[in-house]
């Protein structure tokens, strides 16, 4: 069994290196993480309101809409998880747009976001997500909310090739890193500084 | 490939079969080096070298063989691998050949020739069915210390490596339109027209050879000899993106929804796998559709001695001859009750063997037409004999058998291989794992499946369709049903032709009047006298008489023998054999070792652990760690020169009740609310009343379950008018939440309010000791107010730090001192832990674990986990007051129930020892002075202790049957369990600072 300690989550490479790393992983900050839930029977005004906000209308099934530098992600019936790279969209523009509307929580901290995609990411998150992640079920701008390996995770797609978003508790974090990091070794994993 | 005889293989055949003798693999047997072929199995090899002779049976420890040419096999198991990989019980039929495998013979001591332990044999009268619970009845002490032991040593079979697995295991998830279980004729041609349809096909055997019987029957398919027909249609499949070939992998398990379990052995044929590569996989696979080609399962014939090594299934005669290149004798007998076993002559003289006589059961099949059809060559040497066999004669290989012709005359003929067959039995077992159980098709003499799990129909052998052309249609019939029923257009194939093939079959389940030992259940070594005597002692239903004589208890799990158990039990109580019923089979179909059902998760990784904020830091200060639940938190920080934790938790109270101490609490439970019916929620979930909770204010919240019994407490915290931040402990967080996920979303849904936890985005530390507020000035905000005036004890606030960065500040305190909370964004809490230790030194401050944090607790009487036990009420805890009477709240009603209320309950007490230096344990019982330590006399018990540094001596907590009232009494605890017992007095629970003077000051 491989050494914890050599799944240290740092630039670098893991696993098997001779060839094209069958997995690369990056860890993605967002400047702002926050739940959103609806209040009763606004989900349709705020839908319209996220809509002039972001760009985006509110997705009402497991999916994302994503506007400029803004992805909102389902996480449940009248939950969302806003992730936002952009300085305009902050705690205060969130509060100030779904005001009366809906609740917001900063969770900026609560999670670690990883952008996954390479190769052979099918097959690593088969090793511990129970999802469908072939193109005839998954495809960009699907979300689920699942678990890894015992550990809960809000997962999405954000490119054909494919690239998934997953994210993971904080405190969760390592125990998730080192089946993630197991699972991978098999086909080389690269993970890159962060950019 | 190459018509060489390999050297050192001498009954390897010169030419045929799918091994590649340009590739010879070294290997040992019971330390002889032996050669074999690319493409061989352990079993295919030793008989290339004549080895007939692979092991000693469970129970008489008799001289066996090689039985079958598959998964069923019951003999010929072995160890398998060295050292830290050596593995008991492998089927040396299923065990891949690989260059350097190390195997051995198991269950014979000294040796495989010559085995001290078959004089059990001697004494088998001792040992019938039963002999378990017969013999070793008395008396019962006997049976863990003399009983046991002698009988796991001279039964069981191999042992066990006595160091952890050096391998790897995972698991794995797989989805498809449809699951093809087998890769036989059926089981190909279903995935081919579903695959040609358009399907997401998933195809998996558990052989490493796609084929199933193609590569064992010297048939025909279409133009091309059936193994070569395979090979086509594999090709065609392996090109098609949307199929996945799986093979070296078991489906074991059907479970709802058309979830299956799978086992692949990714690295199990080779001596050890490649780095970073697991050696098997576990696989649950999500099907729409199944279609199941599992095959079938030849029987074996019951008559005497039909053990003996030499004796093999006739199929398994085929597939060594036709797969492996490898005749497994020079002078053979077939013995059957069906025309399948007759093409095995034709078989065996292609491969040079002497075929001697063809034995068949059947009243009148017998006729030199049917035998010249059979026999390819020449009949002039096989005699064609209606009849059975009545014996087999030799020790550890066969040497002759003994003949009664259906006229009665007793015949012996010399030979070294007896190839039986006693008909197929559709491999039926992952259709009533569910449940469901076969039906007995009398006409045919099998089980066939009957009700089928949803969404699974089944093809070919498995289903009795045992032609090939029977089997290939089948396939082809479900691949295109599939292919409808996953709405899709089922392309049109032709089936590709083949010959006939006799199957006309009789069942003959018992040589009359034979003579030695008649086995039905090889592993086990359960005879068919076993099974009479059974049934006379009363166990005639047939789950009583397989638990009674262990037959297909074995891990075959009686795929040979099952069957015939049954249809001998039938004929003794004269029933007919549907009536008597079938075993069930469970899950898994084939044995799964236990690394690859846990997969990744073991030793440290056995289950995720949470790490708090502070963990990296408290790893540097050389922390001494304890699980809690999930999370992973500091114990206590031991330094140079302490001896043991309890010194370091004294030197860590005395700190902060003397100076100021740190602790890391980011692990309770902190769950944000908002929204305009947020007071009216908090109303009915806590029994405490939150109107009077001012803005920037904190309140101890008590929360009960409907059944009135507490089931948290904690803080609430009003950050704005409709903004409150609750706590809860560590171990309740998450059950706390769905509690008010259930309440919101079931009991109120017309509240409006919202919630989520915020558990993970806030690193939280307890600041606490007479010095806290000195600390804290050092890295607030200079502006930031909190002397006691202005930031009094349970106030709540967003502060700011020195350094511009927002922080929420609560001045809780769980010590009993002053102290505060600080939380803060969890990015920044391992930066901010370092800060308050740099701010902090100059006044003293430590770090203190979950010890001290719970020694100060047990000193202020608050009660935790071992109070909050699911059992207690607000009023034996001492919390009765702030049950509220001005509202209706969640239990309200019943803790108000009688028997719950009154004096005679159980009451929290605090306790101190008479004799001061006497160490206090939680879990003795309060029991009056003098009296007998009896369950009748006691009162009570001791729910926590610790040392307080305070005191100077132990103290604990307890509940005590009306202890508010019995302040200063002197009680007896007595803890039967570790043998101690001593003199406590009882006193009010709250021993340091009853008065509250510290947290307020």
């Amino acid at each position: 069994m491989a050494d914890a300690d050599a799944f240290a989550f740092a630039p670098g490479l893991i696993g098997r290196l001779d060839g094209p790393p069958g997995l690369a992983v990056r860890e993605h900050t967002p400047g702002l993480l926050a739940s959103m839930i609806a209040r009763p029977g606004q989900t349709t005004t705020l839908s319209a309101a996220a809509e002039r906000a972001f760009g985006a209308p509110l997705p009402l099934a497991p999916r994302v809409a994503s506007g400029a530098g803004v992805s909102i992600i389902w996480s449940g019936p009248g939950h969302w998880l806003v992730e936002s790279s952009s300085a305009a969209i902050n705690m205060n523009f969130l509060l100030t747009s779904c005001a009366g509307l809906a609740s917001v929580f900063e969770q900026t901290d609560s999670r670690m976001v990883l952008e996954v995609s390479g190769p052979r990411v099918r097959d690593v998150l088969a090793k511990g997500l129970p999802v469908d992640l072939h193109p005839a079920s998954f495809q960009v701008g699907y979300v689920a909310l699942t678990s890894a390996s015992h550990v809960g995770v809000h997962l999405w797609q954000t490119a054909a090739d494919p690239v998934y978003r997953i994210v993971v508790a904080r405190s969760f974090f390592e125990s998730f890193w080192h089946w993630l990091a197991s699972s991978a070794s098999e086909y080389g994993c690269e993970i890159i500084t962060p950019g | 490939m190459t018509t060489l005889n390999p050297a050192g293989q001498p009954a390897r055949l010169a030419r045929g079969g799918l091994v590649d003798r340009s590739q010879p693999l070294r290997f040992s047997f019971d330390g002889r080096e032996l050669s074999g072929c690319a493409g061989d199995t352990l079993a295919s090899a030793l008989l290339a070298n004549e080895i007939r002779l692979v092991g000693r049976s469970f129970k008489y420890h008799r001289p066996r063989g090689i039985l079958s040419a598959g998964s069923e096999e019951p003999n010929a198991l072995v160890e398998l691998r060295n050292g830290a990989r050596r593995e008991a019980n492998t089927r040396a039929t299923v065990t891949e050949l690989y260059d350097g495998l190390e195997a051995r013979s198991q269950n014979r001591w000294p040796s495989l020739r010559f085995d001290a332990r078959a004089v059990n044999g001697l004494f088998a009268p001792l040992l019938s069915a039963g002999f378990y619970y017969k013999t070793f009845m008395w008396p019962a002490a006997f049976w863990e210390k003399v009983y046991e032991p002698l009988i796991r040593r001279s039964a069981g079979l191999g042992s066990m490596a006595a160091a952890p697995d050096p391998d790897s295991y995972e698991k794995s998830s797989t989805f498809c339109d449809l699951l093809v279980i087998g890769a036989g004729p059926a089981g190909l041609m279903a995935a081919l027209t579903a695959a040609r349809s358009g399907a997401r096909v998933l195809l998996a055997d558990e052989d490493f050879h796609f084929g199933g019987r193609c590569l064992s029957e010297q048939r025909e398919i279409g133009d091309l000899p059936a193994h070569a027909w395979a090979a086509s249609v594999i090709a065609e499949l392996a090109s098609n993106p949307d199929v996945r070939l799986m093979p070296r992998t078991t489906v074991f398990g059907s479970y709802d929804h058309g979830v299956f379990a799978a086992l692949e052995r990714v690295n199990d044929h080779l001596p050890v796998p490649p780095p970073f590569e697991p050696r098997q996989r576990l696989w649950r696979i999500v099907a729409r559709r199944t279609v199941l080609a599992a095959g079938a399962i030849e029987r074996p014939l019951v008559f005497g001695d039909n053990d003996r090594p030499g004796i093999m299934l006739a199929g398994a005669v085929r597939s060594y001859i036709n797969r492996f290149a490898v005749s497994p004798g020079r002078h053979a007998v077939v013995f059957t009750d069906n025309d399948d076993a007759w093409s095995t002559v034709a078989d065996l003289q292609g491969a040079g063997a002497e075929v001697v006589a063809v034995v068949d059961s059947r009243d009148g099949v017998m006729d030199a037409n049917r035998l010249r059809s059979v026999s390819s060559t020449s009949v002039r040497n096989t005699e064609a004999i209606s009849g059975v066999v009545r014996r087999a004669l030799g020790g550890r290989a066969l040497q002759a058998v003994e003949i009664v012709s259906s006229g009665g005359q007793l015949r012996r003929i010399e030979c070294d291989l007896l190839a039986v067959s006693g008909g197929w039995s559709p491999t039926v077992h992952l259709t009533s794992h569910l449940g469901a159980r076969p039906r007995w098709d009398a006409d045919r003499a099998i089980f066939v499946p009957d009700q089928l799990p949803a969404g699974m129909a089944v093809a070919g052998a498995a289903n009795g369709e045992f032609t090939t052309r029977a089997a290939l249609s089948a396939g082809y019939r479900e691949g295109q049903a599939a292919a409808q029923a996953l709405g899709l257009s089922p392309l049109q194939l032709a089936v590709p032709s083949t010959p006939d093939e006799p199957e006309a079959r009789q069942a003959l389940w018992r040589v009359p009047s034979t003579r030695g030992k008649c086995f039905v259940d090889f592993q086990n070594d359960v005879t068919a006298t076993d099974i009479e005597l059974a049934q006379r002692e009363g166990f005639s239903s047939a789950e009583h008489l397989k638990r009674y004589t262990t037959l297909g208890m074995a891990t075959d799990q009686g795929k040979t023998s099952a069957v015939t158990g049954l249809a001998l039990l039938a004929a003794q109580t004269s029933r007919p054999i549907g009536s008597v019923g079938s075993t069930t089979f469970r899950p898994p179909y084939t044995p799964v070792a236990i690394g690859a059902l846990a997969g990744h998760h073991r030793g440290q990784e056995f289950r995720p652990v949470r790490l708090p904020p502070s963990h990296a830091w408290a790893k540097e200060q050389h922390a001494v760690f304890a699980e809690t639940g999930a999370w992973l938190r500091a114990q206590y920080f031991p330094r140079a020169g302490e001896n043991d934790w309890l010194q370091t938790t004294i030197r860590e109270v005395t700190a902060v009740r003397s100076t100021v101490g740190i602790c890391d609490v980011s692990t309770l439970g902190k769950i944000e609310l908002q929204g305009p019916d947020t007071l009216q929620f908090l109303e009915r979930l806590y029994a405490n009343g939150w109107q009077t909770l001012a803005m920037g204010r904190a309140r101890y919240g008590l929360m009960l379950r409907e059944d009135g019994i507490v089931m948290d407490d904690g803080t609430v915290a009003r950050l704005a008018d409709q903004h409150y931040v609750l706590t809860t402990t560590t171990a309740n967080a998450v059950d706390v939440y769905q509690h008010m996920q259930y309440c919101h979303q079931i009991l109120w849904p017309d509240l409006d309010v919202q919630f989520v936890s915020v558990s993970e985005q806030w690193a939280q530390f307890a600041i606490a000791g007479p010095r806290a507020r000195a600390l804290l000035q050092k890295i607030l905000d200079p502006g930031q107010d909190i002397s006691n005036s202005a930031f009094p004890y349970l106030a709540a606030a967003n502060v700011k730090m020195a350094d511009g960065q927002h922080a929420r500040l609560f001045r809780i305190s769980f010590s009993g001192e002053l102290a505060y909370e600080l939380a803060v964004p969890a990015r920044s809490g391992d930066a901010v832990i370092r800060q308050l230790f740099a701010a902090g030194a100059d006044l003293g401050v430590v770090a203190y674990g979950l010890e001290a944090l719970g020694v100060m607790r047990i000193e202020k009487g608050h009660v935790a986990g071992n109070e909050l036990n699911g059992r207690t009420t607000a009023q034996q805890l001492g919390l009765g007051r702030m049950l509220s009477t001005k509202k209706d709240y969640i239990g309200a009603v019943m803790s108000r129930r009688s028997n719950l209320q009154g004096p005679a309950g159980p009451q929290l007490v605090g306790l101190k020892p008479v004799d001061r230096a006497f160490r206090l344990a939680s879990g003795a019982h309060f029991l009056p002075v003098g009296s007998a330590v009896t369950a009748a006399n006691e009162q009570g018990y001791v729910t926590s202790a610790a040392y307080s540094p305070s005191l100077g001596h132990w103290i604990g907590l307890g509940f005590l049957a009306n202890g508010s009232q019995r302040h200063g009494e002197r009680l007896r605890i007595c803890d039967p369990l570790r043998n101690r017992e001593t003199l406590v007095d009882i006193c009010d629970p709250v021993f340091v600072d009853p008065q509250g003077e510290r947290l307020r000051g």
